[in-house]
């Protein structure tokens, strides 16, 4: 029987000055993970922006669970978007999109 | 809960403001202690300055100087002048014959190989042996893999792959470290140990790399530090008249 996928919700904090667009960091994202671990790694990750405030800085992204370790080092790896100084941040990591909102309200004080 | 250690912050001293940003993103990591990158010319109030920050932000202050001497004989000089004085030693070797009396003497506590020229990273078998013997440890600062261009970082990771091999081989303590020396260039330590992985350190080894390692190297030199240290192997343990 075919296991049904199964993913890992990041929440994710940018730090940077000024804003950054929804298409310019899902677009960064997939050139980091291309450079460290190629298309065959890409296609591992099944990445998605699940959410984004730009305005405040917070995303929602989602991955598989095994391909975890690889975003975390490709989100490492993200110096510059737009020419703009960035660093990316991962808050915090959940099964679902309810507990990690749960999660970010009790630890960071964040409602998404 | 880990105490992970960030044991290579190169702050610009003259600005103490983006000195204190450092230490506060630090601490937002999650990291138990810094160590910052001093010069032995550096002021005791500045220090003590830094120290006050630190604790204000529940860090752990290391005082450690990167000695960058041109020859061997410099090198014993410095070391002769600063080994009382911070509690890490660490040499950047630009020489082989830097590398290979570093790696002999007691003294130093890290071998940092420079990122940018990989003919000049030294660390090879022989290298790694000496090292072994005299308990020093290897650093591998982090951001120049992140920053540097693609084509380098085919480089540095098959370097860095060689010299994590050697290094397990010989025994050698790896250390895992920033090399930032500014807020944004700073990373949570899962994120190393997760970038760890392209050079083939193992999970557990990485997060040793991060926790473990430094801090046993604190640990030995702060006691050696202490005024109850009076050789290896011997530490005063009380002070007074006998009953």
């Amino acid at each position: 029987m075919i296991k049904r996928d199964r993913f890992r919700y990041l929440a994710l904090k940018l730090e940077c000055e000024g804003n950054i667009p929804k298409t310019a960091l899902i677009k960064s994202i997939h050139y980091s993970i291309l450079r460290l671990f190629g298309i065959y790694g890409l296609s591992h990750c099944r990445i998605s922006l699940i959410e984004y405030a730009p305005d405040r800085k917070y995303a929602i992204l989602r991955c598989r669970h095994k391909a975890i370790d690889l975003v975390r080092a490709a989100l490492a790896s993200i110096t510059k978007i737009n020419d703009e100084e960035v660093s990316v941040r991962i808050l915090l990591v959940s099964g679902t999109i309810r507990a990690l909102k749960r999660k970010m309200v009790e630890k960071h004080a964040i409602v998404f | 809960m880990r105490k992970f250690i960030d044991l290579h912050l190169i702050p610009q001293f003259g600005n103490f403001e983006k000195v204190n940003a450092i230490i506060k993103k630090a601490a937002e990591l999650g990291y138990y202690g810094v160590g910052l990158t001093l010069t032995p010319q550096l002021h005791k109030n500045y220090l003590s300055n830094l120290k006050k920050a630190c604790k204000r932000e529940g860090l752990d202050l290391i005082t450690r100087v990167d000695l960058k001497p041109g020859d061997v004989r410099e090198l014993l000089k410095e070391l002769r002048a600063v080994r009382r004085r911070f509690e890490i030693i660490a040499v950047k070797c630009h020489s082989k014959s830097v590398a290979r009396q570093a790696a002999k003497d007691r003294r130093v506590d890290i071998l940092n190989f420079p990122s940018n020229d990989l003919k000049r990273r030294f660390f090879d078998k022989a290298e790694a042996e000496l090292a072994s013997n005299v308990n020093a440890s290897l650093e591998i600062d982090m951001t120049p893999l992140i920053t540097c261009t693609t084509r380098h970082m085919v480089n540095l990771l098959d370097k860095l792959r060689r010299e994590v091999e050697i290094a397990k081989k010989f025994d050698v303590k790896i250390i895992i470290s920033s090399g930032a020396s500014n807020p944004n260039l700073m990373r949570a330590p899962r994120d190393y140990v997760s970038l760890a992985s392209l050079f083939d350190l193992e999970r557990d080894s990485a997060i040793k790399a991060l926790s473990d390692n430094p801090l046993m190297i604190i640990e030995e030199n702060r006691m050696k530090l202490s005024k109850n240290f009076i050789a290896p192997g011997f530490y005063l343990i009380k002070r007074g008249k006998d009953d």
